[in-house]
């Protein structure tokens, strides 16, 4: 599902996320099952323009929450095959870094956020 | 013979300077009328600008897939579409009432009839407007819920949902113009038909299992929940 939206949504997500991030996730779209992933980098920056666009109403608000939900699916994939024999003190380690890289990238949300709005 | 020659062009020459001392007044005002209607036209152009921007008609625009069909379409932004669209009805209007000036015969009744078809033509240019921006809005819509639902070609489904409603609005436009009404009518109620009978057909034909699942649960239920209220009424 990651794979089809990241392609077929291309017209969707260029009004949501950065040309960068649209490379980006649709490299990780091309690559086959056993070569799949989504890093928690990608997948931070992705949320935050996703949270940014929701902020400015860049499409209709219902559409980018629709939108996010291949690359949710993406995400869950990676996650489960980077942590399928992880133990539970490790998966609560991976759980702490992701939210390390959110507190990461937080300065690139309040750029986003403060950053005047297009067409204006 | 030739006393009557050159009173005949003389009397003719009398006529044509009579006219023409007769028009010019009128040809001045005609011009001035004109340059007067293009500083109004352009000050209107000005005025529509800032409250367009003001109320960030392009962003709407944008939001809704107006925008984007417009560029496909090598078009400008339809705020600057809008702008333009007043500027030249403006002027163009306020000349034709300046050219009625020059009393030519027959042109005074088209003149009424172009400004008796501008209301008509605002009306049209509104529904257009709305119809691309529905186009935008379902089309979009339609992608989202068909590669959400991991439903098979989703790009043919939104485009198709795109193509629908602008049939329709362009049907409703020029039934508003009054340009090939019957036509109009016809071509949509046959293609609109046509594509009815054919997810019909389809549905029929392909999903019969389905359709007569669908069916038995819902009567099945609907039985059920009657024989659950005739349980509980006190009747």
């Amino acid at each position: 599902m990651f794979c089809s939206g990241a392609k077929d949504l291309e017209s969707v997500l260029k009004s949501i996320v950065s040309a960068d991030t649209l490379s980006q996730l649709q490299y990780a779209a091309s690559l086959d099952e056993a070569h799949f992933h989504l890093s928690e980098e990608l997948w931070a920056k992705a949320v935050y323009e996703f949270a940014s666009a929701y902020h400015r109403s860049a499409i209709s608000r219902d559409h980018i929450i629709q939108a996010l939900a291949p690359l949710y699916r993406g995400r869950a994939y990676t996650f489960v095959t980077e942590n399928l024999n992880a133990a539970p003190d490790a998966l609560g380690e991976r759980i702490e870094a992701l939210c390390v890289t959110f507190e990461r990238f937080k300065p690139y949300l309040l750029e986003l956020w403060s950053a005047p709005e297009r067409g204006s | 013979m030739t006393d009557m020659i050159v009173s005949e062009l003389g009397q003719a020459w009398n006529e044509f300077a009579h006219g023409f001392a007769h028009l010019l007044p009128r040809l001045l005002e005609m011009l001035i009328i004109a340059l007067v209607g293009w500083v109004i036209a352009y000050l209107l152009k000005v005025m529509l600008r800032s409250l367009l921007r003001l109320v960030k008609f392009d962003h709407l625009s944008e939001r809704a897939g107006a925008t984007q069909l417009l560029s496909t379409a090598a078009l400008p932004s339809p705020s600057e579409l809008l702008v333009g669209l007043v500027f030249w009805i403006t002027w163009v209007g306020i000349l034709l009432a300046g050219i009625s000036f020059l009393d030519i015969g027959g042109l005074q009744k088209h003149i009424g009839v172009f400004f008796l078809y501008l209301p008509r033509f605002f009306v049209a240019l509104f529904v257009i407007f709305l119809g691309m921006l529905a186009s935008g809005f379902f089309a979009r819509a339609a992608l989202l819920g068909a590669v959400n639902s991991d439903l098979p070609s989703p790009h043919l489904l939104s485009q198709a949902v795109r193509v629908l409603i602008i049939a329709l609005t362009i049907s409703m436009a020029f039934e508003e113009l009054g340009l090939a009404q019957r036509t109009i009518i016809i071509a949509f109620t046959i293609v609109f038909g046509a594509l009815m009978l054919g997810m019909a057909i389809a549905f029929g034909l392909g999903g019969q299992d389905l359709a007569r699942e669908y069916l038995e649960k819902r009567l099945s239920s609907q039985r059920h929940e009657r024989k659950h209220e005739s349980d509980l009424s006190p009747l």
